[in-house]
């Protein structure tokens, strides 16, 4: 007996192959989930920041409207400064420096309550310009007032100074005419020490921080007014300056939004949008974790299923090999020489399972003139089955060697077997051949009938079939026929010529047909022949065993007794 | 292979078996027998065969075991032309007894069968 073949494995088995799988997975996964951060991270943040851009320079555009606006009152304002100079002005051209007409129009807007503090006219000669009328209590010294004037007398609008006095900080407005450069009329307002001035809810300022300064710098000392304190400024942020023109000079304005000034959502979308990103960047990697987690679970699962399988497929092979081991072993490995006789014989395993069956054959010599040989099939499949063929094999066996005629055989083998406690029966096809009356009787335990070839024609032998060994029944019986020199006996088990598709019949037919246009140039060629016709598809799915032997005649019979002895 | 239980005109309980019985379901078939012949003792089991395509040794076997188990209680109903021609070859005919072939509703049982009404 040799060795069962050694169950080669793959170089790379699928269960290492899922393992790869798995830690491919796991590297994936976190490279899969730091890239889903990294984009969620930079989307987000991005999105987030050209959101504050966008709300930054609508901000600065709204500023930038508003502040416009503030302008444009400070614009009215100045024009309702310089109109009542003007009127003023004319009127003492007109009036020739009449005293009384001056003072009764500029009394309204001068003195505590008025626009100005002061208003007074002056009547410039060639000797200077020297003070006509005063409304009011001048605040600035004459020098202040002269030197404003000087500059007025060449300026087509008014001209405006700061100054400061006894009172606090004020501004002088000095307006004359060049064409008529001998009246002109000097007025000055108070500007609050601290410079804040109140802002009404509803003015243009409402919403922002501003600061005005005479002049275009905007340093502390230009400063005119503000609402803020002094220490906060210049203002700081986001702001906007505003030029307005102011007499000869301007009137620079310097804002900065007290608030948001567009809607709520301009101002929170930024932290929306950064708010919501990372709750959806957070979601997705929970997400994407879930899925890795469980995609790897799966794989694992395969693994342990692929390792199964492995282990499973491995100790089918071992099955087989030691069932083809058991089988092979059984059956004879050579068939001794029996007479003259030219003996052949397959056994082919059945592509069913990994079982095999429990066929066989054997053939031995009896005594100097007989021989017996048997085919049998026990029904099911694996070691079992095999050990039971085994055991009908030898009993057999003994009884044919004892010289017991075939149906005797049978009747003493069925006797131990049964088909309940044993959970096999057997068919058997058992005959005894005398090499000197060129006659075989055979058995039959419900096993197919044998063939004979003789003189190129195919024929099956008609037995009386028994029930299968183990079954019980009636005794068996034994039939003999003759056989002529060259004519060659075929027996097999069911495997042969039995196909789901058909009838059994149409196997045997098909066999009879197959032996008979064969054209062998021996025995064992016959077979090979035969069982391509016969069992070369793949629909022979179950065990074969065959046997055949072709007779040598009395003649040669005789002839060897006669040597031996 | 399909296995099922129905009351003949007589009221005696068969078990239909129909499809292929080879090794695969030899046992199954096995079983179910034993387990119809244990449920009423003093019954004979009736298989009907009519519906069997394809029996191996196998299934002859489960046929064989059932008889052999319950000697006297087997009865095989209509099997088909296939199953008689096994029956034939393996030996068995004159073990397990066997009602002839055809169906009931053909009209074509031999004479002397019981007809109800």
């Amino acid at each position: 007996v040799s060795a069962p073949p050694a169950a080669t494995a793959s170089p790379v088995s699928a269960a290492e192959a899922a393992a790869l799988r798995v830690r491919q997975l796991t590297r994936g996964g976190t490279r899969l989930i730091l890239a889903i951060a990294i984009a969620g991270l930079v989307i987000t943040v991005g999105l987030s920041w050209a959101s504050w851009r966008i709300d930054h320079n609508t901000e600065h555009r709204l500023l930038q409207v508003q502040t416009r606006q503030a302008a444009s009152v400070l614009t009215s304002a100045i024009i309702a400064l310089q109109a009542p100079l003007q009127t003023g002005r004319d009127i003492a051209t007109a009036t020739d420096g009449d005293v009384a007409e001056f003072q009764q129009y500029m009394s309204s807007y001068a003195g505590a309550k008025g626009t100005f503090v002061s208003v007074s006219l002056w009547k410039t000669t060639a000797a200077g310009s020297a003070q006509v009328t005063v409304i009011g209590t001048p605040l600035a010294s004459t020098a202040t007032a002269t030197a404003l004037l000087t500059r007025a007398a060449h300026s087509p609008t008014f001209v405006v100074g700061a100054f400061s006095s006894a009172s606090g900080p004020g501004v002088g407005y000095a307006l004359a005419n060049p064409k008529a450069p001998t009246y002109s009329v000097y007025a000055e307002r108070l500007i609050p020490a601290n410079r804040r001035v109140p802002v009404e809810s509803s003015s243009a300022f409402a919403d922002l921080h501003f600061a005005s300064y005479l002049g275009p710098t905007t340093s502390l000392a230009a400063l005119q007014t503000t609402d803020m304190p002094l220490s906060k400024l210049p203002l700081g942020g986001d702001s906007v300056r505003e030029s307005i023109p102011f007499g000869d000079t301007t009137l620079t304005l310097v804002t900065s939004p007290i608030g948001h000034l567009g809607g709520p959502i301009d101002y929170e979308r930024p932290w929306i949008i950064l708010a919501g990103g990372l709750l959806i960047t957070a979601g997705a990697i929970a997400v994407a974790n879930r899925l890795i987690r469980r995609r790897r679970d799966a794989e694992r699962d395969r693994q342990t299923i692929a390792e199964l399988y492995e282990r499973h497929d491995r100790s089918l092979r071992e099955q087989r090999t030691i069932s083809e081991t058991l089988q092979r072993a059984l059956l004879p490995q050579r068939n001794p020489p029996v007479g003259h006789l030219e003996i052949a014989s397959r056994y082919v395993a059945g592509a069913k399972g990994v079982d095999v069956g429990g066929d066989w054959y054997s053939i031995i010599q009896v005594d100097e003139t007989h021989f017996g040989f048997v085919v049998g099939d026990v029904s099911g499949r694996g070691i079992d089955a095999a050990t039971h063929m085994a055991r009908v094999r030898f009993t057999l066996r003994a009884y044919l060697i004892e010289g017991h005629v075939p149906h005797v055989a049978l009747d003493l083998c069925s006797r131990q077997l049964d088909v309940n406690a044993d959970g096999h029966f057997t068919t058997v096809l058992i005959g005894v051949g005398d090499l000197e009356a060129d006659t075989i009787t055979i058995a039959n335990a419900g096993h197919l009938n044998p063939i004979v070839l003789a003189d190129g024609t195919a024929s099956m032998i008609t037995t009386n079939v028994g029930p299968p060994l183990g079954v019980g029944g009636p005794p068996y019986e034994s039939v003999t026929f003759s056989m002529t020199p060259g004519s060659t006996l075929i027996a097999y088990t069911d495997g042969l010529v039995e196909r789901r598709a058909e009838d059994l019949d149409v196997g045997l037919r098909r066999l009879i047909e197959c032996v008979q246009s064969a054209d062998p140039g021996s025995v064992d060629e016959l077979l090979t022949q035969v069982l391509d016709r016969m069992a070369g598809d793949a629909e022979a799915a179950d065990d074969i065993a065959v046997l055949a032997f072709t007779w040598a005649g009395r003649a040669a019979a005789i002839a060897q007794r006669a040597e031996r002895s | 292979v399909d296995t099922s239980e129905y009351r003949d005109p007589d009221g005696a309980t068969v078990l239909a078996i129909a499809g292929e019985v080879d090794l695969a379901v030899a046992a199954q078939v096995r079983d179910s027998g034993l387990a119809a012949l244990a449920r009423d003792d003093s019954a004979a089991l009736r298989l009907d065969l009519s519906g069997v395509t394809f029996m191996d040794s196998s299934g002859l076997g489960a046929l064989i075991q059932l008889n052999n188990a319950n000697p006297g209680r087997v009865v095989l109903v209509r099997p088909s032309p296939r199953v008689v021609r096994l029956l034939e070859l393996a030996g068995l005919a004159d073990t397990l007894v066997v009602e002839p072939v055809g169906s009931p509703e053909s009209g074509d049982r031999p004479r002397g069968a019981d007809q109800p009404g």
